[in-house]
């Protein structure tokens, strides 16, 4: 899994080390890891997989993280073609999944 | 219940996958301990328990869903290739095909050659599969294998499907001894 840092986002270790795990526990599919900067000093780790039956649809792990390194965040959204929301699963912290269609 | 306890209550999916996952989050997600490892037989168990209609897709998508991704929970060396793939198709099916019998059977039987494969390199392992011989007539193993070419699913996992089936319908007729 190659990550890719956006601009000139900066990580220190723990958050370094947590992006290392996020990436090694992707999908094989998985396209780069993107970096973005979250208010705080958190930062915010979004890998897409595309889906194999269904041209446009698509997966996004995203996690985040505080400035301490802390996972704080952890979802996978799915996305139709339409780019509309299929659902979204929420890792952690855990909760029932969300079905924007109800 | 520790976080191993409870991780390792989940990969056998011992209580329910919601209450699992909201007792593991007191821990939080990050672990810096030993991760408990994610086995091709566990994954097979669930694939087994869908078979015989004890579980639905929907069940085994949310495990999968829960063990995907996890900090504490790994691979079993060797395996790392497999269950990603396996994990990531369970716990995704709208992404990638819906789980079915045939899906069910043909990952069994995946994950049963690797569980064989890794027998065979020692003796001292101790998982391992039992295998059964039994003679099959030649006609109707061609037609059986046919079939298996047709449908994309390996003569034995096939085979080992239709068993279930046939067991499970007759089951429901004749009680156990």
């Amino acid at each position: 899994m190659q990550i890719t840092d956006v601009l000139q986002v900066s990580l220190n270790k723990v958050q370094s080390e947590n992006l290392r795990r996020f990436a090694k526990k992707l999908p094989k599919v998985a396209e780069h890891v993107k970096i973005y900067d979250l208010p705080g000093g958190g930062k915010a780790f979004q890998a897409d997989v595309r889906a194999r039956n269904i041209s446009g649809s698509f997966a996004r792990y995203e996690k985040q993280v505080d400035a301490r390194g802390k996972t704080i965040l952890y979802t996978k959204t799915t996305y139709a073609p339409d780019g509309g929301i299929v659902h979204i699963k929420f890792k952690f912290p855990p909760g029932p999944a969300f079905y924007p269609g109800g | 219940m520790t976080r191993k306890q409870l991780l390792e209550a989940l990969l056998v999916s011992e209580a329910p996958v919601a209450s699992l996952l909201t007792a593991l989050a007191e821990f939080g997600w990050d672990c810096e301990e030993e991760p408990v490892l994610l086995r091709c037989d566990h994954v097979a168990a669930m694939l087994r328990q869908f078979l015989s209609g004890e579980i639905s897709g929907r069940d085994v998508s949310d495990w999968a869903d829960a063990v995907e991704g996890r900090d504490d929970i790994g691979s079993d060396e060797g395996d790392e290739d497999i269950l990603t793939d396996v994990i990531y198709e369970l716990a995704n099916p709208e992404l990638t095909r819906p789980l079915s019998p045939e899906t069910a059977a043909e990952w069994t039987f995946h994950l049963g050659s690797r569980r064989e494969r890794v027998t065979e390199a020692g003796p001292d392992m101790s998982i391992g599969g039992e295998k059964r011989l039994i003679p099959i007539d030649e006609k109707l193993f061609g037609r059986v294998a046919e079939i298996s070419e047709s449908e994309h699913i390996p003569p034995e996992a096939l085979i080992d499907l239709w068993l279930k089936e046939k067991i499970s319908e007759v089951g429901q007729q004749i009680p156990r001894v």
